[in-house]
């Protein structure tokens, strides 16, 4: 399956950044006319990856974070990438309730938060290099034949 | 080059106190994630530790958005509260905040309202 449209953004790690980040996603993925609810799905999604780049991988320093969308005919494929601290060890930080930083009031249900809303997450990280988080879902409203 | 902090509190939150009883409510409107958590924390954590209300509502009927930030806040202010032998409620209406509440067990650690009313009453 081919892509109908592509989006790629760069912005700083600044915490303002998140509403930009997860707007921006919904707004480039509403033009396949999704459900409200959908929508919400995608910008929670984008709110979680986003936040732990800056949080995790930049431990608020400013670094640059981008994000790569790509939208088919009924679903989207989001990309964010930060070149930050990376993680040491993935499938312990996908674990529900599992946080490296529990003194800053993180509940450690990010990755948990994604998974549910998204149907496909893929982690690659490598220390000192950063973290490439791939989502992808699929919307159910939208009938392929139709359109 | 060096990035300044924020010099205006640009965040799409407001939150507003109100007293009922022995109850301090607030009403959270907006949105709800790492970045405007900080804000949230510091005004709510002033207002309990100033408060001499016992019991907290913490009413997001009106709050938009809300990612697992709000999970770290919620529990944080649960902690702060008991610690002084309060009870904290919440009020949610948004089927996706409950959902994420749920992932974390929230709704074991504390009972959850759709209305205020019913938050109160149960204190």
């Amino acid at each position: 399956m081919h892509p109908i449209n592509e989006m790629n953004l760069k912005f700083l790690s600044k915490s303002n950044n998140e509403a930009f980040a997860r707007v921006a996603a919904a707004a480039f993925v509403s033009q396949i006319d999704p459900t409200v609810e959908e929508l919400a799905d995608i910008k929670t999604a984008v709110s979680e990856a986003v936040t732990n780049a800056i949080i995790h991988g930049y431990e608020n320093s400013h670094g640059w974070i981008e994000m790569y969308c790509k939208l088919f005919k009924n679903a989207v494929e989001i990309v964010i990438k930060d070149n930050g601290k990376g993680i040491e060890d993935v499938e312990l930080a996908r674990q529900p309730l599992y946080t490296s930083r529990p003194e800053l009031e993180r509940s450690g249900m990010g990755f948990t938060v994604m998974e549910s809303f998204m149907d496909k997450l893929d982690v690659l990280s490598a220390e000192s290099e950063g973290t490439v988080i791939t989502m992808y879902k699929t919307f159910k409203s939208i009938d392929v034949k139709e359109s | 080059m060096c990035y300044g902090l924020l010099t205006r509190r640009d965040f799409d939150l407001q939150v507003k106190f109100s007293n009922r009883g022995p109850t301090l409510i607030a009403k959270v409107a907006g949105e709800l994630d790492h970045h405007s958590t900080g804000y949230l924390r510091q005004k709510m954590d002033y207002e309990i530790i100033k408060a001499t209300n016992k019991n907290l509502i913490m009413d997001f009927s009106d709050t938009g958005f809300m990612d697992s930030s709000g999970i770290g806040l919620i529990i944080g202010r649960y902690k702060n509260v008991k610690s002084m032998n309060g009870e904290t409620v919440l009020v949610v209406k948004d089927s996706r905040i409950a959902k994420i509440l749920e992932m974390a067990g929230i709704n074991k650690m504390m009972p959850v309202f759709t209305s205020v009313n019913e938050a109160f009453e149960s204190l």
